[in-house]
């Protein structure tokens, strides 16, 4: 039996200890813990040479090679138990795929392999040619962008457009991405369908959508704290302001109720179109008014507010910890008060410029000649490869060991917050963890190659033994939508498929590069990744 | 395997996959001030229903209401969107429950400043009710920017009288500026009319959002209101108006802000504020933080700017060419010149190869990598951003990482060797005279004729049409300013901020017939301005369509 320690001190400063307790016993009997699911992002690929199992590791038998301390994910051997972590057949076949292998990747030379962003990497070009059967060449786009259709599982849908240069396609995403599609049926109750966090609102490539809008990041640790707590006190049921803010919200419902009078008179005169956008707007009010018009229901003990954040330095890297820091603990404190059971949070953005100088020695001269590091992360990215090959030469070594303790940094990040969610009880005794399966994700595998096969996703819980975890996986060629299908009925629904229902891919050669054929693979849950 | 120096560019347009060799892009530019839209059929484009930006809703409510705490811009920035992923310029038209709730709470923090200004809520001996009717309709139609009906004063009364239920008349107040605020009304442009020119407030708030970023003014209000602004004279006197009037210097500003961005920051200013430096070449650099250094280049760019790139009375060639600079004091520090006593002064530059916009040290450092100097990003800004050529991404298999710097005796040699290879060749044959001809300018701005022993190379033969040879920033400037390929590509960007949409090749032909003053030897930054107010893609009937997010 764990406790909140700080709800603990609270108790013991003054606050009404039995009226605390008292929901427990009621809550505790018969009611289950909601299921939840957490996507962390983080960008720019792997070091592939600390990523990996060691090579004689088997599905029920694996580990990391310390290699000296080395290794990117040493901080999360202590959630062995809890981990899933994916690989391809194929490179355990080669144990650590060659270099070669790389090359043929970048030259459309080679097959998607283990799980792979399918309909992130290949759209349909309308620059390109049909083949000889009036089948779209599916042309992979560059590797970070394939992202905006990451979540989705769906072929984004190209459009040429000419702004005076070369002709060039804009990507349109469709649908909605898995953390909303979860959303809409597991956040009936709650405050937030689903959150997306973060740590920067400019982004290179969209992540979350709704419908094919992408969704907005709040990156403001403070903004963050006020949308998810207002009207949730410090001390649980302890609050001085209840009845202030009772007073603000009842004329926020009338400021609501005057807005929604004048959506429905400005869209009588309207276009359709126009009818359309207006309509998009309404409902995103209907969507917020519940929770800025009634203090939520709180029913689980460990829930109470944090402090305010106060007002960091969004532009300062040096204020980066803190920040995430904060976006972390808000975080579990939302899940511990169910405002939301469906999150995205986003390290930074794909291709970031984003510099480490909090890290020692990331901003001092490298060792050969006093040569400075560039260190934004996506150029280190690349610094650290020699192309498609592994690095060489001291410089290139030098930004590899700096990438994998970005890794490695991330990696600690992550275990924090797998303890802190171990660390807050549910009302039915069990831990936030036990309830959570967080979802590693990456826009690509390797920066070298802008590879977005073997994706370098590993889940973190096993939702109350609903998800096999523990496991070292080699998959074949799988698309992140069995991934999501796999998820989803981890998660308690019945979902038999996500996205686009089929990846018709196929290895043709020559400059075509994949094609679409007839008989593929149609989209279902990966076997036996959930009982 | 080639060597580049392209990291940013890694990501970006869709259309570098493939062999480079077959889509090396020929140099761009045809003479396009005789052929720029002969073949090509104009067409105003369609039109979307958009809200106001976060800057304009922000600069209306600080203008109408007086809020000091940017409550909008704070909150509502990150509801903006880019047009495209090509280009950098916002818009907001996207309803989602992040910008939903930023929206309703901007609402109340500003309606809460209000209710503590007595100017606002002074109902002596007054009926308290008559009080708020009369702040509805005075305060409503600045920001609705049209005249409110008696019913929708209704409307917005009704909340008054909730909140009178259990609250003081401030109480009601507060909440009848939160309701005008929240109301569609005053976040969205009135729809324009079906297949008839836009007329009247419908006008006016859309003329005002272009030349001010903001609701229109109470003169313009009434222009709208009382059929003048409807005649050709009484939209020219509005438009005189309004370009003289400092907003208009502002908001052209802000434009150029985006045009100066490097790839993945929406403006120079972020690209500043994120701005570092290796310690050990620049140690008098302040890194990104309070009192960073970046920041401070911002300001004096930004002093540049309202200067030389003034919409009443600037031209082209004064933004490219001006022999002034902005020094403040971290500018003075970096470049080792004359202390300043006081803010920002505007001085002339400090060696006549400095010229124009791109000599500023906020340029000069924006484009500016880690390392000494940086001419493939300074050299693609060019190209895209200048001579509209979207010189595409390397391939995803080409090594970007550069060789050891002291394996070579400048920038330039390095950049040289890396990009010798075949792969590589076809692009930087366009991209690097662009950059190599900034050499005399280091990554902080300050200038140099040496490299360590050797003396710095920055001449250049530029891919212009017809090419041009070139020696330093102050040569590349008075080419690109002489050369119709980069007033066009201006020209197309300013059209597609100011209309906030993408601008194609025929909807930029409804712009261009007007632009002919622009495209004179000093072309007047105005004479571009007013061509976009007086094209169909501004003032002609549209459709409106529906266009996926």
């Amino acid at each position: 039996m764990k406790f909140d320690r700080r709800l603990l001190l609270k108790a013991a400063a003054g606050a009404p200890l039995l009226s605390l307790l008292a929901p427990r016993s009621a809550l505790g009997q018969g009611m289950t813990a909601p299921k939840r699911i957490v996507f962390w992002f983080q960008p720019c690929g792997v070091a592939h040479r600390y990523y990996h199992v060691r090579p004689d590791s088997t599905e029920n038998d694996w580990g990391y090679d310390a290699m000296g301390d080395l290794h990117s994910l040493l901080p999360l051997v202590p959630f062995h138990d809890l981990t899933t972590h994916f690989d391809s057949t194929e490179r355990v076949a080669t144990l650590g795929l060659p270099a070669s292998d790389w090359h043929k990747w970048t030259d459309n030379q080679k097959m998607p392999f283990g799980l792979t962003d399918l309909a992130g990497t290949a759209g349909e070009n309308p620059l390109k040619p049909r083949d000889m059967n009036g089948n779209p060449t599916r042309e992979f786009t560059v590797g970070h962008e394939s992202q905006i259709a990451m979540l989705t599982g769906r072929y984004p849908v190209g459009t040429v457009v000419n702004t005076g240069g070369t002709p060039g396609v804009e990507w349109a995403t469709q649908g909605d991405s898995i953390d909303v599609a979860l959303g809409k049926e597991l956040g009936a109750t709650t405050r937030f369908k689903s959150l997306q966090l973060g740590l920067a609102g400019y982004q290179n490539f969209g992540l979350s959508y709704a419908d094919g809008l992408r969704l907005p990041i709040q990156d403001s640790p403070q903004r963050a704290w006020e949308t998810l707590f207002m009207g949730i006190p410090q001390t649980p049921g302890v609050d001085p302001a209840a009845e202030a803010l009772r007073k603000k919200m009842a004329r926020r419902a009338s400021s609501f109720s005057a807005a929604y009078e004048r959506f429905t008179a400005l869209k009588g005169g309207m276009a359709t179109p126009d009818q359309k956008r207006l309509q998009q707007h309404f409902d995103a009010y209907r969507d917020v008014e519940l929770r800025l018009t009634q203090a939520p229901n709180v029913n689980n003990l460990a829930c109470h507010a944090p402090m305010d954040p106060g007002n960091l330095n969004l532009g300062d890297a040096l204020t980066l910890p803190a920040r995430m820091q904060v976006m972390m603990d808000q975080l579990v404190l939302a899940m511990a008060c169910d405002l939301t059971r469906v999150t995205t949070i986003t390290w930074t953005f794909a291709a970031t410029n984003q510099i480490f100088s909090f890290l020692p020695g990331f901003d001092a001269p490298l060792g050969m000649g006093g040569t400075p590091s560039p260190d934004g992360h996506h150029p280190l990215s690349h610094d650290a490869y020699n192309g498609t090959d592994d690095p060489s030469t001291t410089a290139q070594l030098a930004a590899y060991d700096k990438l994998r303790r970005i890794e490695r940094w991330y990696a600690e990040r992550l275990a924090s917050f797998l303890t802190a969610l171990r660390n807050v009880n549910e009302p039915d005794g069990s831990t936030l963890l036990d309830n959570t399966v967080v979802v590693v994700i990456n826009e690509i595998n390797h920066s070298g190659a802008h590879n977005n096969s073997n994706m370098p996703i590993r889940l973190y819980g096993s939702l109350g033994g609903k998800i096999r975890s523990g496991r070292y996986l080699a998959l074949p060629t799988t698309p992140l939508n069995d991934l999501y299908v796999s998820l989803a009925n981890a998660l308690g629904l019945p979902w038999t498929t996500f996205g686009e229902p089929r990846f018709d891919y196929r290895y043709i050669g020559g400059p075509t590069g994949w094609q679409w054929v007839s008989e593929s693979k149609t989209v279902g849950p990966i076997p036996g990744l959930v009982t | 395997m080639c060597r580049g120096a392209v990291l940013v560019l890694v990501i970006g347009a869709a259309g570098c996959v493939g062999n480079i060799d077959q889509k090396a892009p020929n140099p761009p530019g045809v003479d396009l001030a005789v052929s720029e839209c002969k073949d090509i059929e104009a067409s105003p484009g369609t039109r979307e229903l958009q809200r106001l930006t976060s800057r304009e809703l922000d600069r209306t409510v600080v203008a109408v209401l007086g809020d000091s705490t940017h409550a909008y811009l704070a909150r509502l920035a990150v509801s903006d969107e880019l047009i495209s992923t090509r280009r950098r310029y916002f818009r907001a038209q996207s309803g989602t429950p992040v910008w939903a709730e930023a929206s309703v709470l901007a609402a109340e923090e500003v309606s809460l400043g209000v209710a503590a200004q007595a100017q606002f809520t002074d109902c002596t001996g007054g009926d308290e009710r008559a009080c708020a009717r009369q702040l509805i309709e005075r305060t409503g139609r600045k920001l609705w920017r049209r005249t409110l009906t008696t019913g929708e004063v209704d409307v917005v009364l009704a909340s008054y009288d909730a909140a009178r239920v259990e609250g003081t008349h401030v109480d009601g107040i507060q909440t009848v500026v939160m309701t005008l605020l929240a109301s569609p009304d005053f976040f969205f442009f009135q729809a324009a009319p079906i297949d008839a020119r836009p007329t009247g407030t419908v006008l006016a708030e859309r003329l005002a959002s272009v030349l001010w970023q903001q609701g229109p003014d109470e003169t313009l209000l009434d222009a709208a209101e009382n059929g003048s602004l409807d005649t050709p004279e009484g939209f020219g006197a509005q438009v005189e108006r309004m370009l003289g009037d400092p907003r208009a210097d502002e908001t052209f500003a802000n434009f150029l802000s985006h045009w100066l961005a490097p790839e993945k920051v929406a403006t120079i200013e972020a690209s500043l504020a994120q701005a570092a430096r290796s310690t050990a070449l620049y140690p008098g650099f302040k890194a990104p933080g309070a009192g960073a250094d970046g920041l401070a280049y911002s300001q004096a760019l930004t002093a540049f700017l309202q200067s030389e790139a003034r919409v009443s009375n600037g031209t082209f060639e004064g933004l490219m060419l001006s022999k002034k600079m902005g020094v403040n004091e971290a500018v003075a520090r970096n470049l080792g010149l004359a202390a300043v006593t006081s803010g920002v002064e505007l001085r002339d530059v400090d060696d006549a190869r400095r010229a124009g916009v791109l000599g500023q040290p906020a340029v000069l450092t924006a484009f500016g990598r880690f390392e000494a100097s940086d001419p493939v990003h300074r050299g693609v800004f060019l190209l895209r951003h200048a001579l509209c050529n979207d010189v595409p991404p390397p391939d995803a298999n080409v090594n970007t990482a550069l060789p050891p710097a002291e394996d070579f005796p400048t920038t330039r040699s390095r950049f040289v060797s890396a990009t010798v290879n075949t792969q590589c060749a076809g692009c930087h044959s366009l991209i690097n005279p662009l950059g190599f001809a900034w050499e005399n300018f280091d990554a902080v701005g300050k200038f140099r004729t040496q490299e360590g022993v050797t003396a710095v190379d920055a001449t250049a033969n530029l891919p212009t049409n017809p090419r041009a040879d070139v020696d330093g920033l102050a040569d590349l400037a008075r080419v690109l300013a002489a050369d119709p390929t980069v007033r066009s590509c201006l020209a197309r960007q300013f059209s597609a901020w100011a209309l906030r949409r993408q601008v194609d090749d025929q909807q930029f032909c409804a712009v261009r017939p007007h632009a002919d003053g622009f495209y004179e030897p000093a072309g007047p930054i105005s004479s571009l301005v007013k061509a976009v107010l007086a094209s169909d893609a501004f003032r002609a009937p549209s459709t409106p369509v529906e266009v996926t997010p």
